[in-house]
């Protein structure tokens, strides 16, 4: 039976007998899939991002905090965690944010030192003077530089500083550069008017991965003033970041889902009298219940494959063509602080099945079932209505 | 035709029927009340009685298209009433060609298509279910309709396509209910010469009808009575009808 071309012939005919509530139908379809799929394609594509962008992070992060609020920390805490047995690397890192209210974003400001490692340019050259910078692909979308253009910022005295692009970033991560202009230490010490001796905070290397939160522990203990926080505890507070929005994303996610059952349920209980009657008629000429269950089965996965495929596409132009801008409100917040972004164009195959399980399988069967019901009457009870 | 319906026996035999719908509840309805009867290969039957007598359920039961509350109905000494679904299906499509009073005809879809769904199921080549069908259609002077949707068509024409399908799968048997019913003089006549046709060619005609041109046509070999959903005396019943 599954090769029966006739039967197929039949849900064809039958499926264009109806075009008009069928078309309407796998619009709808679509349209909550679409809302489903962008909210997952969305989640995790953040989640890619964030992890990636972790890969690059340091084992541990030292901070300055006094009276409970971060403060520039001495460059001389360096030496002091360098002599811990264990530890590479003690890098001062020096940065700050800048907020542009033309464009609304905040930047990213960053030396050079402490940071070269990690990133890679897509073209042009590290700064080699203190008028130089280089700046993310964010960066240059939202104020338009290029290499060889001047970037003009204001410093918190309203005096304007320029400097010349010598370089746009690549990165495996976009999250991590895409809001960066680095300068030279000496220009952004100047800019954000930060003595010599201090730094925002410092990066340590660990050699040996069981060894951070012990390193940490050292360095809280021998630096009462300090605060420590491993590449763990960001993951875990990435998380904490990305779960939040993806609880704001649940919301939009259930209302979808919600949609979907309804949907699904009004087809359940709304097998029309016309419908109805179709089967009444095919089983009087001799139909088995196992044949219009499957010309059943062939409209049903013709429609929710249909509106999968659709609903699937129209969520991946969203997301990864338009930028999610139905989904951005939810992460208002999110996108004041950094400009916008090109997200990792990742489809995890596991959310896709769970998404085809959530909104295929229960159309199967809200279509099968009523159809089932009727089939397995007595033709003259399905007629007689 | 299908069925090998020569062993001298009925061709279907009743015993001691009964169809209750809605049973057990304030709206039961007693359609046929302890009916016994045979019908003999060959015959056409016509089943009478006014409205709401059980002509239309005792024909789906004869059908296999409902079956029975109680007692037993055999085709070819084979007791089919209580037979799984999938037989019943098959029983359908193979010894019974049907023709509703309310023709029950696909009004959206083609002649040609309205035609070859009986055959569907049996997965045929597609050129041999389109031959038999358009043969039939010829033979019923509906050629010219084949690409037509039924919604389309006369009354008279409808009536001439659900008398092809029902012959699509080359059925012994022929179950007709209430026929003429919307049909005027002159077409009536013509189904009646239609329905002699295929009495000539050796199928069993079950006709109900309370239309006097038909059960008192010469085609009819013999009448059955119902009133109330039980068989009466066939004169006492012609009487009635007088």
């Amino acid at each position: 039976m599954i090769f029966n071309f006739k039967l197929l012939e039949y849900s064809l005919s039958s499926l264009w007998r109806r075009k008009e509530k069928n078309i309407a139908l796998i619009i709808v379809y679509a349209l909550v899939i679409a809302t489903l799929g962008s909210v997952l394609l969305l989640t995790h594509a953040l989640k890619i991002e964030a992890v990636t962008t972790l890969t690059a992070a340091p084992e541990i992060v030292v901070q300055r905090t006094q009276g409970g609020r971060h403060e520039l920390i001495p460059v001389t805490y360096a030496e002091t965690i360098e002599g811990f047995p264990g530890v590479g690397k003690v890098i001062p890192r020096v940065w700050g944010y800048y907020y542009d209210s033309l464009v609304k974003a905040n930047l990213t400001l960053i030396g050079i030192e402490g940071y070269q490692e990690q990133l890679e340019l897509l073209e042009g050259h590290f700064p080699q003077s203190p008028d130089e910078c280089v700046i993310g692909s964010g960066v240059a979308a939202a104020f338009g530089p290029q290499i060889g253009d001047l970037l003009v910022l204001e410093d918190s005295s309203k005096r304007r500083s320029e400097f010349r692009v010598t370089g746009v970033f690549h990165a495996a991560s976009n999250l991590l550069t895409n809001d960066l202009v680095v300068l030279q230490e000496a220009a952004l010490r100047e800019f954000f008017a930060m003595p010599d001796g201090l730094a925002t905070d410092l990066t340590v290397q660990v050699y040996n991965s069981r060894e951070i939160s012990t390193i940490a522990k050292k360095i809280a203990y021998f630096l009462p003033d300090s605060r420590p926080i491993t590449r763990e505890e960001l993951l875990h507070t990435y998380d904490s970041l990305f779960n939040w929005r993806s609880g704001m994303m649940l919301a939009v996610f259930a209302s979808a889902l919600m949609a979907f059952l309804i949907l699904a349920w009004d087809r359940a209980t709304g097998i029309s009298a016309e419908e109805k009657r179709e089967i009444g008629i095919l089983k009087a000429l001799g139909w088995e219940t196992s044949h219009v269950l499957g010309a059943k089965l062939r409209e049903a996965l013709l429609i929710s494959l249909t509106a999968f495929i659709a609903g699937l596409l129209l969520a991946w132009l969203h997301v990864f063509v338009l930028g999610a801008p139905l989904l951005v409100p939810l992460l208002k917040g999110w996108s004041v602080l950094f400009p916008t972004f090109d997200l990792p164009r990742v489809v995890d195959l596991y959310q896709l099945t769970v998404l085809a399980c959530v909104t295929i399988l229960p159309y199967l069967a809200c279509t099968l079932i009523p159809a089932w019901k009727a089939a397995s009457s007595d033709p003259d009870d399905v007629m007689r209505g | 035709m299908n069925a090998d319906i020569h062993n001298g026996g009925p061709l279907i035999r009743i015993d001691e029927v009964s169809k209750i719908y809605h049973h057990d509840k304030p709206d039961e309805v007693r359609a046929l009340q302890n009916i016994s009867l045979e019908l003999f290969p060959g015959e056409v039957v016509a089943l009478t009685g006014p409205s709401g007598s059980g002509k239309s359920t005792l024909l789906s039961l004869i059908g296999c298209m409902a079956r029975p509350t109680s007692g037993t109905i055999y085709l070819q000494e084979r007791r089919i009433s209580r037979l799984p679904e999938a037989f019943l299906a098959r029983i359908r499509r193979e010894s019974f060609g049907f023709v509703f009073q309310q023709y029950h005809l696909l009004r959206d879809v083609s002649v040609l298509d309205n035609l070859m769904f009986p055959l569907y199921p049996a997965a045929l080549p597609f050129m041999v279910m389109r031959e038999r069908a358009l043969a039939l259609l010829e033979k019923f002077t509906l050629s010219n309709k084949q690409k037509t949707k039924v919604r389309q068509l006369s009354g008279g024409e409808q009536q001439r396509v659900a008398l092809a399908r029902a012959l699509m799968a080359d059925p012994p048997i022929i179950i007709a209910d209430e026929p003429t019913a919307h049909l005027d003089a002159e077409l009536s006549s013509e189904l009646l010469g239609i329905l002699t046709e295929l009495h000539a060619e050796g199928r069993t005609i079950i006709i109900a009808s309370h239309d006097p041109v038909v059960y008192r046509s010469p085609l009819i070999s013999r009448r059955i009575a119902l009133r109330h959903g039980k068989l009466v005396d066939e004169n006492q019943a012609a009487g009635a009808e007088q």
